[in-house]
């Protein structure tokens, strides 16, 4: 679907690895700070409870980790996704699952309110209904109806959900990166503030777009009537001396 | 009644309500400067013409309602400082959204980038079945500058407006309208006759009911709950005094005095 597979996938997709602390922490980081980092995918699955990676608590919870990073961040998701699991996926911006994949918190059923995110990632992304019935019942969500709320965007045959994870990725990979990294913060931010505040920080991150070497590349594609390249492009460099 | 012809935007007023035509069918109706001009004016006239009681926005042509900015003029900024003060001087979108008066999106065909961002500005959204929703800024290196980072998460939430804005994911009419994008779903010979009749609809509310909603609604968007609450109240009581009022003025045959 993207004309960019045949690029280094590891290099502009990183995967996200979840059972390793420091590995994740890590790549999270590289997802911010790296310019060369286009897009990250993390592969959720809640098979057993091991008691490793995001099963693990720890401050700052790895939800609230993942969510930091500047990358858009797609994640897939299969079997059960309970709990710190949850947590984790709704800190990642676009979410596909498997079919079978079947969504819960159990948390309050143990008399523990969830505390990386799900009583307030999960309401903004589902709406506050079907969030208070998770939270108040420990109602497990199947995958048809998370697709139908919202909580995933696309619902794939049984372990399927994760290569197309990787092929959303891509799609995300060969699209401009500071215009994906602003698009993502001026929803998120943008969420918080009332709308006339956040039209003014679309505007204001569209107009400092302006000077992205991508976006002239974009536009220059457009008026030759070819696809934009932006491949060996400078892009966006944080560390760009020019400031 | 026809107002004074403009070159990309067609403008009649039928009855009570004000058509407003989006009319470059050659480019799907490309949203340009030109056309942010003649848009400007035209909501301008329609912002102090008493007669206008709804407005109903369409894109001219088989094909599609907007295939969104005319990236042909894009890249021509003088300075970002420029850009910025050209954004706010002209607010196109902002004078759309503010509108005292209803205003209705009728969709068919091609919805993309500004086209989604211009209804999604609009009170209400019908669809013809063969509408196709989609914005593809970040593919060109751009990002949504019409207000569509804000208003598509807020008509559909968090998770399937980041899909639509970072993975370019495209919804149809169906879609759409489970998403929260659009109210009605119709066959696209339907769509002339049923967008009319909703303009109608919403041209015979009580001009101060629609406002006062209108308000109440950007309270619960903007506020906590427990000020939208106060505000909700303080609007209704107004609103409760202006009927009393127009009873009144009908009774004593004098005009409304408004408050």
């Amino acid at each position: 679907m993207s004309n960019s597979s045949d690029s280094k996938p590891g290099n502009r997709i990183l995967t996200i690895p979840v059972r390793d602390r420091g590995a994740f922490e890590a790549a999270c980081a590289d997802a911010t700070d790296s310019d060369a980092v286009r897009v990250a995918v993390v592969h959720i699955t809640g098979e057993a409870d091991d008691g490793e990676g995001y099963l693990e608590s720890g401050e700052p919870g790895m939800p609230a980790v993942l969510a930091a990073v500047q990358a858009p961040v797609v994640a897939s998701l299969s079997g059960r996704i309970d709990d710190r699991a949850l947590e984790l996926a709704l800190a990642a911006d676009v979410r596909v699952c498997d079919a079978g994949t079947t969504f819960a918190l159990t948390q309050p059923g143990r008399g523990e309110l969830p505390s990386d995110g799900g009583t307030q990632r999960l309401p903004r992304i589902v709406g506050p209904a079907l969030a208070a019935d998770m939270l108040l019942t420990g109602r497990r969500v199947t995958a048809p109806e998370a697709l139908a709320a919202g909580l995933v965007t696309e619902m794939l045959p049984d372990d399927e959900a994760a290569a197309r994870a990787v092929e959303i990725a891509a799609e995300i990979s060969a699209r401009g990166l500071a215009a994906g990294r602003f698009s993502k913060e001026a929803v998120l931010k943008g969420a918080d503030m009332p709308l006339d505040q956040s039209l003014r920080l679309e505007a204001d991150l569209a107009i400092l777009l302006h000077s992205d070497p991508e976006r002239t590349e974009g536009i220059d594609a457009f008026k030759e009537r070819r696809e934009p390249d932006f491949r060996g492009k400078p892009g966006y460099r944080r560390d760009d001396p020019g400031r | 009644m026809t107002a004074a012809p403009f070159e990309t935007v067609t403008y009649e007023k039928r009855g009570p309500v004000a058509h407003v035509v989006l009319d470059r069918p050659d480019v799907i109706n490309a949203f340009s400067v030109q056309m942010r001009d003649d848009l400007s004016e035209v909501l301008f006239a329609i912002r102090h013409d008493t007669d206008v009681a709804a407005v109903l926005l369409w894109g001219a042509g088989d094909r599609g309602f907007c295939a969104g900015a005319d990236l042909s003029e894009f890249g021509g900024a003088p300075s970002q400082a420029a850009a910025r003060q050209a954004r706010w001087a002209r607010d196109v979108f902002g004078a759309l959204r503010d509108l005292p008066v209803p205003t209705i999106a009728a969709l068919h065909g091609h919805v993309i980038g500004s086209g989604v961002e211009l209804a999604l500005l609009c009170d209400m959204r019908i669809a013809a079945d063969n509408a196709v929703f989609s914005m593809p800024e970040t593919y060109y290196g751009l990002i949504a500058a019409a207000g569509g980072t804000q208003t598509l998460p807020r008509a559909v939430r968090r998770g399937r407006a980041l899909d639509m804005l970072l993975a370019g994911r495209r919804l149809d009419a169906a879609e759409a309208r489970h998403a929260g994008i659009v109210q009605r779903v119709v066959a696209p010979g339907d769509l002339d006759g049923e967008a009319e009749r909703m303009a109608l609809d919403l041209a015979a509310l009580d001009p101060a009911l629609f406002r006062a909603v209108k308000a109440a609604l950007a309270a619960a968007r903007d506020l906590p709950l427990v000020d939208g609450l106060a505000r909700e109240r303080r609007l209704s009581i107004m609103l409760g005094r202006g009927v009393g009022e127009r009873r009144l003025a009908g009774a004593y045959r004098r005009p409304i005095e408004y408050i």
